[in-house]
């Protein structure tokens, strides 16, 4: 077996103790709390995956979270600690309903294209600004865009309230967005609709870009290692506000994705926290395009799951933040602490070589 | 005129202090683990476990002290699990923060709702009172503002103060500074790098849990779900925009406490939509950052894991970047 | 590089075409739900046998905030008790999630399902019509469809009594008002707040505190506090679960308070009087209509008048002022009074 194979092999073996443990620690509770833990998790994954609404649900649950992860994967990679993701989506979202609702009589092809450009500049832009403070003056990001986090969310909260919002609805909400800016489903009885096609396409064409281009080459290289780049020729501030700007971007896509997908309209806090769970998700996917995209079907299922649970089971869905949070921590502890699982298990069976292939590990 | 009126009256200046509390607290926490070079995210969860366990310690004993005692085991079991995950493991310590966040949130809102049930009616704790100093209290002006706070705000300024004396008048105080920045030279000095960070760390969920018992402890006297609602966050920033000093992230918690009680009191003389009061407190968090304080610069082995006889390696840097 | 950074945009723009041209022209993503053919089937079914009916509730909240998601979770515990049906909930789910929530619920055979809040109208308007044989109610939403009700309150109603009582009880001549926000339902309550208490004083000054907020406890306390040195004496306090906030800083202060949605004079000593959202009785009103089969269509809309609405047992004022409250209400009923409410 190669180094290679067995290392991803040592990754997902970690990936599945993870998901024990953090099980173990659920079923503990559940049983302390005199619930059944089997039948609970079965109804987890019944929500999940059992059923074209079910599994759809997953999906496009997952769509935004894949489109963010995406970004602040980028970014993070890049060492830009973008935790703007919040603000950037809202902005973005924002700017979608406006061109959906205001421009009238585009034919779908022209009208989902420029709403979703829209949502990607204003996104874009919103993250640039600590983006261009950090790169050029060397403000620490993580502050910024946290603060512009609650600056952006509360604006598109008045907006909403005021000059964007919908005549006589009782709740603060934009008017629904013209017929042409909507997204055609692709899947009976559940909202799921192109933007999930969508947002796998930009996986592939990340991974592409990322690692078979020369961008890639070079934003790559500027995120392992910024003055060794720059000496080597490397314009290493174009490519971090490149990175910064695709990470605002995704993250606007993610939130107008919603919108344009199945939400149709905007109400006041239509996304809670999804900023922040994004971020998440990049990091259980391990900062990698294919890893944010099983990270964020995963979560996305979770979140589904967890509905069906509570309705079947009445377990409350807090228990999610639980799971979540166990399988971020043993995740990154096993991927850091490469633990060679195939040696382990070897020793069982032959102790000498499995002691000598630990030290080749 | 009615606009200066605020900043005459006493009940501006004692609110501030009052919403800067919890901020505070976590503050100093949070530059105790930066400056022993753990970097601290995870200041939101600490205060929110410190919040939930001292209301349960204090409804389950019926004393408020015990409750901020369990305030404290609380946020130390988080803090321990991002000591364990930062120093042992050496993963990267924003990932790491961002996964005890998720779980403080999880924790305490399922026990909550397992505990308590989902009665409509929340079941109050023993709170803390505010606590007059004889004589202090009663000089005009200064009286109300400094001198007649709950007992942890008191906590607070006293543990600036000693925090302070500690980091820059003691040899454990270089010590600390020193693991953040030079853990190398500081090891071929015989000194236990690993030790340093592990007590930074644990410390700092102690300050946490003090901070989350101001929030629970003294006068609200119950809990609610997310009840920090980004407060952890806010003293992280605090952190970096007093530069990583004790004084300057309490000044600059102060100065969020005083954007907040501004805009509550704004509120009543000025009608405009409220949700430019709501963005008051960051904006001018953020423009003062802009403006006024500069790049700021950390410890410079802040969230680089230490290794012993390995030298800086970039292989330390690269892991602070995310991903292996 | 320019080349380089033409093809990603090229290859960005090729992915967003995707979504856009992989759309299906004239699927039904937009037809609106009101064609759809089962109306009127709801009004005709007759009386249904409450065993084999099941009732479930969907709240954007937690149902332990001590207002108005705890509220719609008593008036579903009711149903249970008084009419005997199955029921089930599920709390704290975000926008997003709702239409799946929803759904599921339907495909599990629940008969009659409860959206509690605005923000259900939009996702219970693109389920319902493909579940003809279900019934959906969201709770302050003016939607209706074939089977899918709105229910709203005559918002407005409690805050003018809430109003008149606060400028009896005050000293300082100066009242507040403590709401999460200026949705519209609020913004109505919160104007006729003034509106009573300046029937009561001309003069009276009313300040109003936003939070921002429907639960965070701490910053209610603040908020209370901030009106408090701006001499109020009497709070209304208008959220959810940080109420409690408010009534600590009363307490803390000696002013009073008054609550909302609920009695909550057993939280706290400081309520002189509560304005009353019978969420509850709404929930087993329309379960009972349900099950006897004389559901209407249409927006269904709960005020005073059919008791949905009203003042608690008044604890701070004093029998005069009390009674002069009632007769006003009385006023009210009798259309000698007018409110501006909403609905």
């Amino acid at each position: 077996m190669n180094k290679r194979a067995r290392a991803m092999v040592n990754y997902l073996i970690s990936i599945v103790i993870a998901l024990l443990l953090a099980f173990a620690i659920i079923g503990a509770l559940l049983l302390w709390q005199g619930v059944d833990p089997v039948e609970t998790f079965m109804a987890l994954f019944q929500g999940a995956f059992i059923g074209k609404s079910n599994l759809g649900a997953s999906l496009l649950l997952a769509t935004p979270l894949i489109l963010g992860g995406l970004g602040i994967a980028l970014s993070f990679r890049c060492g830009i600690f973008n935790i703007g993701g919040e603000g950037q989506l809202y902005l973005g979202a924002f700017a979608a309903t406006w061109l959906g609702v205001n421009l009238v009589g585009l034919p779908f092809w022209l009208h989902i294209p420029i709403c979703f450009l829209g949502s990607m500049i204003f996104g874009g832009l919103w993250a640039l600004i600590p983006g261009y403070l950090k790169i050029s003056k060397g403000y620490n990001e993580t502050v910024t865009s946290v603060l512009l986090n609650y600056v952006g969310v509360y604006f598109v909260n008045y907006a909403l309230s005021s000059f964007f919002k919908e005549p006589g609805a009782l709740n603060h909400q934009s008017p629904k967005i013209q017929t042409s800016a909507m997204l055609s489903k692709i899947m009976s009885g559940s909202e799921l609709n192109t933007s999930f096609l969508m947002a796998l396409l930009i996986v592939a064409l990340f991974f592409l870009i990322f690692y078979k281009t020369d961008v890639g080459f070079k934003l790559r290289a500027v995120g392992q290692n910024a003055e060794a780049s720059r000496t080597s020729g490397i314009h290493t501030r174009k490519y971090l506000l490149l990175a910064i700007i695709v990470s605002g971007a995704l993250s606007g896509l993610a939130g107008s994705a919603q919108v344009m997908g199945y939400q149709h309209l905007m109400v006041q806090n239509f996304s809670p926290n999804t900023g922040y769970d994004i971020i998440a998700v990049a990091l259980m996917g391990n900062l990698h395009p294919i890893g944010v995209l099983i990270a964020g079907i995963f979560l996305g299922a979770l979140r589904s799951g967890a509905s069906v649970m509570q309705i079947m089971m009445g377990v409350p869905v807090t228990i999610l933040y639980i799971i979540q949070g166990v399988i971020i921590l043993s995740i990154l502890g096993f991927s850091r602490a490469n633990i060679d699982f195939i040696g382990l298990v070897g020793g069982l069976f032959r102790k000498k070589e499995s002691q000598s292939m630990a030290k080749e590990a | 005129m009615e606009f200066l009126n605020i900043f005459l009256t006493p009940d501006f200046y004692s609110a501030t202090f009052r919403l800067a509390t919890p901020l505070m607290l976590a503050a100093l926490g949070g530059v105790i683990s930066e400056r022993s070079g753990v970097l601290n995210m995870a200041l939101e969860g600490q205060i929110l476990m410190g919040a939930f366990f001292g209301y349960l310690g204090s409804y389950l004993f019926q004393n408020v002290w015990l409750g901020v005692l369990t305030a404290m085991v609380g946020s130390l079991f988080l803090a321990a699990l991002h000591a364990f995950m930062s120093i042992k493991v050496k993963v990267n310590q924003v990932v790491s923060a961002v996964g005890l966040n998720t779980l403080a949130l999880g924790i305490t809102s399922t026990l909550f709702r397992f505990l308590f049930g989902t009665d409509s009616q929340m079941a109050s704790c023993p709170g803390m009172a505010n606590l007059d100093i004889p004589v202090l209290s009663d000089l005009p002006f200064v009286g109300p503002v400094l001198f007649s706070q709950h007992p942890l705000t008191y906590a607070a300024v006293v543990l600036l103060i000693l925090l302070n004396l500690f980091l820059f008048r003691t040899s454990r105080g270089l010590e600390l500074r020193a693991a953040g920045e030079n853990p190398q030279a500081l090891d071929v000095a015989g000194v236990d790098v690993i030790r340093i960070r592990w007590l930074a760390v644990l410390t700092t969920g102690l300050f946490c849990g003090l901070a989350g018992a101001s929030l629970t402890l003294t006068g609200l006297n119950t809990f609610y779900d997310n009840l920090s609602s980004g407060r952890g966050f806010i003293a992280y920033a605090a952190v970096v925009f007093g530069k990583w000093t004790p004084v300057g992230a309490a000044l600059a918690a102060i100065l969020f406490g005083a954007g907040d009680a501004l805009q509550l009191r704004m509120q009543t003389i000025f009608d405009i939509p409220y949700y430019f009061y709501m963005m008051m407190p960051y904006l001018i968090t953020f423009f003062a950052l802009v403006f006024f304080m500069g790049a700021a610069k950390g410890p410079a082995a802040n969230s680089i894991p230490f290794e012993k006889d390995k030298g800086r390696r970039r292989s330390a840097r690269r892991s602070r970047m995310g991903g292996n | 590089m320019k080349r380089k950074l033409m093809a990603l945009l090229l290859a960005g723009a090729l992915a967003v075409g995707l979504a856009a041209c992989s759309r299906n022209v004239g699927t039904e993503d937009s037809a609106p739900p009101a064609s759809s053919p089962t109306g009127g089937t709801t009004e005709t079914t007759g009386a249904k046998d409450p065993s084999e009916v099941k009732v479930a509730l969907v709240c954007g909240g937690a149902v332990n905030d001590g207002g108005w998601n705890a509220s719609a979770y008593e008036g579903l515990q009711r149903i249970e008790e008084t009419l005997g049906v199955e029921t089930a909930y599920t709390e704290k789910v975000a926008v997003a999630e709702m239409p799946q929530v929803i759904r599921t619920y339907a495909r599990q055979g629940f008969d009659l399902i409860f959206g509690h809040g605005a923000e259900f109208g939009e996702p219970m308007s693109t389920v319902a019509p493909e579940f003809p044989d279900t019934t959906f109610v969201a709770v302050n939403a003016n939607v209706e469809a074939g089977n899918l009700t709105g229910t709203v309150f005559k918002f407005g109603e409690c805050g003018y009594f809430c109003g008149m009582a606060a400028a009896m009880v005050s000293e300082t001549g100066k009242i507040g008002i403590i709401p999460p926000d200026d949705a519209p339902n609020n913004k109505a309550d919160i104007d006729t707040y003034e509106l009573g208490a300046k029937a009561v004083n001309p003069d009276i000054e009313v300040y109003t505190a936003f939070t921002g907020s429907w639960d965070d406890l701490p910053k209610a306390k603040e908020a209370s506090e901030s009106l408090i040195s701006k001499g109020c004496d009497v709070l209304l306090a208008m959220g959810d679960a940080y109420a409690v906030g408010v009534y600590q800083a009363c307490e803390n202060a000696g002013i009073k308070a008054i609550g909302w949605v609920s009695d909550q004079h057993d939280l706290s000593d400081a309520v002189i009087c509560s304005g009353l959202q019978s969420v509850g009785d709404v929930y087993v009103a329309t379960a009972e209509r349900y099950l006897e089969g004389t559901m209407e269509q249409g927006v269904q809309v709960y005020g005073m008048p059919d008791g949905a609405q009203g003042m608690s047992e008044f604890y701070g004022l004093t029998e005069e002022q009390a009674a002069e409250v009632e007769a006003a209400m009385q006023d009210y009923l009798d259309g000698k009074l007018e409110i501006p409410t909403l609905y």
